[in-house]
């Protein structure tokens, strides 16, 4: 029983270390949605089939909303240094506070994600009211 | 003869040096490969795989030895009967794995494995903590059923298990054709783990990619083609217990609000599948696909 809690103690440790390690050594890097092309490229990377044709990218770039044709919006939001793409569906839970556009999902795991979109933000909140009900 | 070393705690210095070797080698080439919070997150659900094994591996093993126990035959301790153990144990294991992304109550634990967006070695490392209640063990219950000793099944699947870890890497290319025709390799399980429609659910092997070519799941990697890694709906945080439980929970819920002759499909229909056509399964991305692709 000792050896074995010393085992799973070790093995802990050894964990934490690599983790530290990856970071310790700069890992990772600074990922951010570059221009209106990239975010339409992410949003059909995470949803298949979703032909983006206008997006509004947050300031810092690390999030977005793209709409298609249809109006749909996909929500593209930083994860590590990777993007993870939401099919924005209503009811919707948005708030606009004058140029930064809050669009809580309402998903365990994910946050709401606050979108500095400049003069964008009113544009972008208004299409939020018009989505159609679409595949979640 | 029925008692042998665990062979995975003798490898894994090994697998630390080469996540030390590989992480390297990523920040000279490529430091976007690793990503802190998520390699922290994989070798987490290690750990928490590890945890789940020491507590529930006994019944596994008891499960196993009960259906040696009613054997028709008894295969020798030999030479020959352990490579034929480790075939037979491949094959056991491919099924598995295919059961595991076609039918979502074991895809509920499997999805684990796949819920990194990254594909390095410390996503080998990214194990299920609920493999023992998702009962994914009886795939190879057969074999002990048939004769071979439960500990030289646990043997050859902790073998196997060891193989698959060094193919988790983008740190190698391709080897020379008569390896990549045989033997489960870095450039086939990249296609595993991918979610481009082309590639979804296709490369089940575990060390033989034979099993893929002979029941038609072969796909091979498509140069030019960058592939994405992860699930199809990707988690949206590192949080480790939501990526644990996720799909459990949402089996959970929809067997709740589903009508009653749609809870067997959300049990144990393939992952993505709706009663109203409100999800889409990979069949139905990857039909899209082809659709678009032939015009």
């Amino acid at each position: 029983m000792t050896a074995l809690a010393i085992q799973m103690a070790a093995s802990l440790a050894a964990v934490l270390a690599l983790g530290w390690l990856a970071r310790w050594i700069g890992l990772g890097g600074d990922m951010r949605i570059t221009d209106t092309a990239h975010a339409i490229s992410l949003a059909h990377e995470g949803i298949y089939g979703f032909s983006g044709v206008d997006a509004a990218i947050d300031r810092a770039g690390y999030s977005a909303l793209v709409r298609d044709r249809e109006g749909r919006h996909a929500l593209i939001m930083i994860k590590g240094n990777k993007f993870v793409t939401r099919l924005v569906t209503p009811p919707i839970e948005g708030r606009l506070d004058h140029k930064l556009l809050t669009i809580d999902l309402r998903e365990p795991d994910c946050a709401p994600v606050t979108l500095n979109l400049g003069d964008k933000a009113q544009y972008w909140a208004s299409g939020l009211r018009h989505i159609p009900t679409a595949k979640a | 003869m029925e008692k042998l070393p665990d062979p995975v705690q003798y490898a894994i210095p090994a697998f630390v040096a080469l996540i030390i070797i590989e992480m390297i080698w990523a920040k000279r080439r490529a430091p976007d490969k690793y990503e802190p919070k998520d390699t922290l997150n994989s070798l987490l659900f290690g750990f928490g795989s590890t945890v789940a094994g020491v507590l529930f591996g006994g019944i596994m093993i008891g499960v196993a030895y009960s259906a040696y126990a009613i054997r028709p035959i008894t295969i020798p301790w030999t030479w020959w009967a352990w490579g034929l153990c480790f075939i037979l144990d491949d094959l056991a294991y491919y099924v598995f794995h295919r059961a595991a992304h076609r039918v979502r109550w074991f895809w509920a634990s499997h999805v684990n494995h796949h819920s990194s967006q990254h594909y390095n070695l410390s996503t080998a490392l990214r194990q299920t903590w609920t493999g023992f209640f998702a009962a994914g063990f009886i795939f190879r219950l057969p074999l002990a059923f048939i004769g071979f000793h439960p500990a030289m099944l646990l043997f050859c699947g902790a073998l196997n298990l060891i193989y698959q870890f060094w193919i988790h890497t983008e740190a190698i290319g391709r080897f020379p054709r008569w390896f990549e025709a045989v033997m489960n390799t870095p450039s086939h399980h990249r296609v595993h783990h991918a979610v481009n429609p082309r590639y979804l659910d296709r490369n089940y092997a575990g060390t033989f990619i034979v099993w893929d070519k002979m029941f038609g799941t072969f796909a091979p990697e498509v140069e030019g083609e960058p592939i994405r890694y992860g699930i199809v709906k990707q988690l949206g945080s590192f949080n480790l217990l939501w990526g644990v439980f996720h799909e459990w929970v949402g089996i959970v819920q929809d067997l709740w609000r589903a009508p009653f002759k749609a809870k067997f499909g959300y049990l144990f229909g393939p992952p993505g599948w709706s009663h109203d056509g409100s999800r889409d399964t990979s069949d139905m991305i990857r039909a899209r696909w082809e659709h678009n692709r032939d015009g």
